[in-house]
């Protein structure tokens, strides 16, 4: 009922729910007001124009046009409601039973419903006007049964859905009846959408229908609908056409009532999952808070040798959604440079935005997002206003990017030849054959077996690993100055983890190109980088060379290091945890962002963001209250409840 | 023997050419309060192996008994199964509809408490699981992943089961959730003393949670020992390439026990004699003299040798 | 079966999929043979009116080969079909091929010019939109699309092609009313064939747009720096012709019943506008043959699509077998 009320209140919703109200007035009404005068035959008033007295005009027997449309309002409807119902109650029973089927008997009538969904309702309805009839019954029947396809291959797919689900398999552990689990958890579960459903589709059995009425092979004389009315009136077009008009309109205002509605009714149900939204008070702490100003130039990282130019070269780095609302800031203040063929690496668990700082480096940022930054320089050249044919080619060939999920990183539909060659053909103007020789001279590289046979071969032809490393021989096909991965061994299993870390790694010695390694994963990023970032809330909190990251200061930093036990944990000691949520990026606290679960966060945290201080060569931490080198974190942690 | 015994477990799906055993003739032990861990890589069958113990498959062969009677004669009607499982996805593993309260409730009907025991029980078990009794009217969509995760282990806990399944419980989670949830779980079986079998891909997970670490590969067990024992020297080529593959902050990494392939074959297709010799860095394609691997399966006579590893030369 | 699932996965689809063409067509034949000897009485009796005499229908019934066993009767409709003779039509008083020779090439005009349309507009219109409204943005141009294209999906053909016909051919007078006359009497019949569909599957062609352009592959894609030419067409689109095609298959099958009801309307001469007469005048030879060849056009274009989606989609190919 909630749900109802939501829907309304939306502005689609409240017309689909005035159109459909006004339709279900003349359902009700249309008969019993309209009904006589529709029926009144006038032998001196055949056939005539639309006037005052009947503003449609009248029919060959001189009945008002007008009135028959509202009178036949429910016949029309109820047929559809009729047709839609014996659809339903024949689909949806077929399709939830189908889903908890034995697998044969599953595949065969999934088949069978593949099939007839596919199949026209008119052609059903010519069929059953030949057995039955031609009538409203046979009609019904077929534009019924017609839509019963439909709704079967819906309620399966949902219910299948809802089967493959782990709580179902959890109950049934729990020793609940298969009964229980059919009202209890499955159908509760579909229960919505396929309601959804069968309302929207009243519409389209309305259109339906009134195509059957309007071939003739629908009601019957004397009986009249919507089709029927709108078939009569076409043989006076010429003349009147008001006369079939008026019927069309009432089709295509019903029709369009039962789709604003659903479509409303959807959007609904579908956005119980969204997120809340700040309030305006929140939002406007958020413009206050101190990222928000153009970023205060901070000393450049000192990582990066002396006397060589930084391959990459980022400071005060920011990220925004302004067009969000309420607008966020999930990275700020980001600053570090690069040197030739160093690996850094920045860890950071889900929401910390180091993801969007590699995409902001890169200017892959996703539409609605906005970087700036007080400088952003690759090769030295400034990357916000660097454009052109010279850019592309570069950033095309020297900035290669290796995502999480090599699943999805490689376009499906592509053989891997074309999308390993077509930057060099595109940017370098490679012939193809020989960006092709290349292409396999690299997947060779990468340790590849057969490089000219996988060239011919789509994504989904090779494994989990294989994929990964052709993403990355794709950047080796121009030489590459900076490569960026991003998570790139989490969806590996640990022996080809290794073996990815160890390609890199040996191309970071024969290439000399810098890299960029992004990982949640301390561990992983501690055997390839030599100096890694720590971010949270879009903030790096610790940058330190790696060899110091095991006595991390920041304690967001310590926790990441400790919380994941590794072969040397003490069994008997509990793992480093920490209380609470990481801050949402529109909703970030004016201190340090990890002050409110930071067990050594002090009243300062809470109120000022602390600065980047360097606490040795080449470390810097942004805290007040940093941990000594030797302290650990678990200690100071005793576990709390909420 | 009291506990969780497995014998010759084997579990398989369809038919023809895409037929797969995913677990090939298991033999594992959970004895009574114990922890025992089960590591392998995606493919290796630890899943299925898991579904088939407490019955969400049935095996094609072999025995599971618990107590020294068979599983399936435990089970009543309408009792909870006497093995639970903790899913590996929190976002799937409560039903979207139905609050903590709900949940729980279900999983408290055998009880068949009152109105005011059924309170006062679902409040022991969030307590339990460390979650603040305001959970209890919330939805799974208002709650963490972390959070989730502890109403899953709650439920299970409610059926007062005698050995509980923990199929990749944190590898779902963020970071600093991770940690909190294995302190949990091995917190809650000290204090209950239920046993319990950890799945995971992770081997530094397991050997810091369970006392006796099985590993599992192509839907064999190939090694099992005290977790400490198979860290310190494994017997196994198969337990060593993952040890030596896990990543560890401070450590360079070790080379000299990787894998020849880093990826495991199809487990539709597995090779024949021993399974691990396409990859084995010592079997057959490193050293010719040890042809024996090639032809002649090492799972037999497997209980002779140390760790029970299914290696011909697991004593070297 | 086995050995060359192994080898040729995609060989193996083709060959269920040309099976399961040809098993429907079989059936859809006995469905078209069973249909008039399901009818409730006597088909001929209903057919011939309450007036005609016991002589005349068994005359009747003797031409129409009703006398005989059922199967019997099978097989001389198996063996008709494969020469091609379909029986004479009782109200055209013309064999009913010489009638679907002459009118068949009229639908498949309009339908297959409707369907090109379709298809033309709603890629082009859908991929445009879809890559000017990525990411929120140009939400009014997004909100008008959306909104005239709803409006047109629920427009019905037949009031549609009402409605151009009072609009251009009474009011304007610029495009003739009805009949099949020069080129711009097609203009009509094709676009209200096609409207609807195309309406609906532009909204398709926008919505996968979109999600094609949210994927890993088009980051990856993105980050090579090609030319936004390349970009859509090479990366995007291929992605995009799945669904496309699905819903696209779909359009064109209702496309063949929609003709039904646009030829009426424009007094088409095509199979559709006959079918109707034929049903109204309980003209069973006609209805028969042209409910086969109708149901085999339906089965003809899945399987078409099936096919074409196999190639399109390799993936799908070895997902559905």
């Amino acid at each position: 009922m909630r749900r109802l009320r939501a829907t309304v209140r939306t502005p689609t919703g409240f017309a689909g729910s005035a159109i459909l109200l006004l339709v279900l007035f003349f359902v009700v009404a249309g008969p019993i007001l309209w009904g006589p005068q529709a029926a009144r035959i006038n032998p001196l008033d055949i056939l005539a124009g639309p006037s005052a007295r009947h503003p449609l005009g009248t029919d060959e027997l001189g009945r008002d046009i007008l009135a028959e449309v509202f009178t036949a309002s429910r016949l029309s409807l109820e047929l559809s409601v009729l047709a839609t119902l014996i659809g339903a109650a024949v689909g949806v029973p077929l399709g939830a039973v189908v889903a908890v089927l034995s697998p044969r008997p599953r595949r065969l009538i999934g088949t069978l419903i593949n099939f007839t969904v596919s199949f026209p309702g008119l052609l059903l309805a010519i069929f059953l006007a030949v057995i039955v009839g031609v009538g409203s019954t046979g009609a019904v029947l077929a534009i019924g049964f017609g839509s019963a396809p439909g709704f079967a291959r819906l309620s399966q797919t949902l219910a299948s859905s809802v089967t493959e689900m782990d709580y179902l398999a959890a109950a049934r552990l729990l020793g609940v009846s298969r009964t229980r689990l059919l009202f209890r958890h499955v159908l509760r579960n579909i229960g919505e959408p396929i309601i959804l459903n069968v309302t929207m589709s009243v519409g389209g059995a309305l259109l339906a229908l009134s195509g059957l009425s309007f071939l003739g092979l629908g009601v019957q004389p004397p009986s009249y609908d919507w089709g029927r009315l709108l078939s009569d009136g076409l043989a006076n077009i010429a003349t009147n056409p008001l006369e079939s008009l008026g019927p069309g309109a009432a089709i295509v205002i019903t029709g369009i009532g039962f789709n604003l509605f659903g479509e409303s009714l959807a959007q609904v149900l579908g956005q119980r999952v969204a997120p809340r939204r700040p309030g305006r008070k929140e939002r406007r702490r958020l413009l206050a808070e101190p990222g928000a100003r153009p970023a205060q130039p901070l000393p450049a990282s000192p990582g990066s040798p002396a006397g060589r130019q930084p391959i990459l070269r980022v400071e005060g780095l920011s990220v925004t959604f302004p067009r969000q609302r309420p607008a966020s800031r999930p990275v700020r203040d980001v600053s570090f440079e690069l040197a030739p063929g160093e690996i850094v690496g920045i860890a950071g668990e889900s929401g910390s935005g180091k993801s969007l700082t590699a995409l902001a480096i890169a200017r892959l940022l996703p539409n609605g997002a906005e970087a700036s930054a007080a400088r952003l320089e690759f090769l030295g050249n400034d990357m916000f206003t660097w454009r052109g044919a010279e850019a592309s080619r570069i950033l095309g060939t020297k900035l290669p990017m290796v995502f999480q999920d090599p699943m999805t990183s490689l376009n499906p539909a592509l053989h891997l030849g074309i999308q390993l060659t077509e930057a060099s053909q595109v940017h370098q103007g490679t012939p193809r054959r020989q960006a092709l020789e290349r292409a396999a001279e690299r997947l060779r590289a990468v340790r590849i077996d057969r490089p000219d046979e996988r060239l011919c071969q789509y994504p989904h032809e090779l494994s989990g690993g294989q994929r990964q490393r052709a993403v990355i021989a794709m950047g080796l096909m121009g030489e590459p100055r900076l490569i960026i991965a991003d998570e790139p061994t989490t969806a590996l299993d640990t022996t080809v983890q290794r073996q990815v870390l160890a390609i890199f790694r040996e191309l970071s010695e024969t290439t000399h190109s810098a890299m960029i390694m992004i990982s949640h994963d301390v561990a992983v990023l501690g055997e390839l980088c030599s100096r890694v970032l720590v971010m949270y809330g879009g903030l790096i909190m610790e940058d330190a060379p790696v060899g110091e990251l095991a006595g991390a200061r920041h304690p967001y930093a310590r926790m990441l290091v400790e919380a994941v036990p590794d072969l040397g944990t003490a069994r008997d000691r509990p793992l480093a945890t920490i209380q609470g949520q990481p801050p949402s990026p529109a909703a970030l606290p004016p201190g340090c962002p990890f002050a409110p679960r930071c067990p050594r966060a002090l009243e300062r945290c809470r109120l000022e963001l602390p600065a980047a201080t360097e606490v040795s060569p080449g470390h810097r931490v942004r805290c007040f209250n940093p941990l000594t080198f030797d302290e650990t974190l678990v200690t100071l942690v005793e576990p709390a409840t909420p | 023997m009291k506990g969780l015994r497995l014998r010759d477990v084997v579990v398989g799906y369809g038919h023809g050419s895409s037929r797969l055993v995913a677990v090939d003739g298991v033999d594992l032990d959970v004895p009574e309060g114990q922890l025992v861990g089960l590591v392998g890589e995606s493919g290796s069958g630890k899943s299925s192996l898991a579904r088939a113990i407490v019955g969400l498959v049935n095996p094609l062969g072999g025995t599971i008994e618990l107590d020294g009677r068979p599983l399936s004669s435990h089970g009543e009607r309408k009792r909870p199964h006497p093995v639970q499982m903790v899913f590996q996805d929190p976002d799937s593993s409560l039903d979207p509809r139905m609050t903590v309260r709900e949940s729980l409730s279900e999983a408290l009907e055998w009880r068949k408490l009152g109105r005011a025991g059924l309170r006062a029980e679902i409040g022991r078990l969030l307590e339990l699981v460390q979650l603040g009794s305001d959970t209890a009217d919330r939805l799974p969509r208002a709650l963490s992943g972390g959070q989730r995760q502890r109403v899953a282990i709650a439920r299970a806990l409610a059926a007062e089961p005698r050995v509980l399944v923990a199929d990749e419980i944190t590898s779902a989670l963020d970071v600093s959730v991770q940690g909190a949830i294995l302190n949990l779980i091995k917190q809650l079986q000290g204090e209950l003393g239920f046993s319990m079998l950890l799945i995971s891909h992770n081997l530094a997970v397991v050997r810091y949670v369970c006392d006796v670490t099985a590993v599992m590969y192509l839907g064999r067990i190939v090694e099992v020992a005290a977790s400490e024992e198979l860290v310190r020297a494994p017997r196994h080529p198969y337990s060593r390439s993952l040890l030596g593959a896990l990543p560890q902050l401070g450590t360079s990494a070790r080379t000299e026990w990787l894998a020849l392939d880093a990826e495991a074959p199809d487990p539709k297709r597995p090779p024949a004699g021993c399974r691990f010799h396409p990859r084995c860095p010592v079997g057959p394609l490193a050293s010719s003299d040890r042809q024996l691997c090639l032809a002649e399966d090492p799972q037999p006579g497997s209980e002779e040798r140390p760790h029970r590893a299914a290696c011909h030369f697991a004593l070297d | 079966m086995n050995g060359l699932r192994q080898r040729h996965p995609s060989l193996e689809f083709y060959a269920r999929r040309s099976l399961r063409f040809v098993l429907s067509l079989l059936a859809m034949v006995i469905v078209s043979f069973a249909m008039i000897r399901v009818i409730p009485g006597n088909p001929v009796r209903a057919q011939l009116g309450i007036t005609a005499t016991e002589q005349e229908i068994r005359i009747r019934t003797r031409e129409l080969g009703l006398n005989q066993s059922l199967l019997s009767q099978l097989w001389t409709y198996l063996g008709h079909l494969f020469t091609g003779h379909l029986g004479t039509s009782i109200t055209l008083q013309e064999p009913v091929s010489n009638i679907i020779a002459t009118r068949l090439p009229n639908t498949l005009e309009i339908a297959s010019m409707a369907f090109l349309v379709t298809m033309v507009l709603s890629i082009s219109a859908g991929l445009l939109l879809g890559a000017f409204t990525n990411g929120g943005r140009h939400p009014r141009t997004e909100l008008s699309f959306t909104a005239t294209t709803g409006l047109l999906v629920t427009i019905p053909e037949f009031v549609l092609a009402v409605l151009l016909q009072y609009v251009f051919g009474v009011k304007l007078g610029i495009l003739p009313i009805a009949e099949k006359s020069g080129w711009t009497s097609y203009i009509m019949p094709v676009a209200s064939l096609s409207i609807p569909p195309a309406a609906a599957l532009s909204r398709l062609v926008r919505v996968e747009t979109l999600n094609a352009l949210g994927r890993d592959y088009m980051r990856t894609a993105r980050s090579k720096r090609l030319p936004a030419r390349l970009l859509y067409l090479r990366h995007v689109l291929p992605n995009v012709l799945t669904a496309t095609l699905t819903l696209g298959g779909l359009l064109l099958v209702g496309l063949i019943a929609g003709t039904v009801l646009v030829e009426t309307v424009f007094a088409w001469p095509g199979i559709g506008s006959t079918i109707v007469q034929a049903i109204e005048q309980k003209d069973y030879p006609l209805i028969q043959a042209l409910v086969l060849l109708l149901g085999s056009m339906v089965l003809f274009v899945n399987f078409v699509v099936d096919i074409l989606l196999g190639a399109i989609d390799p993936r799908s190919a070895i997902r559905t077998t």
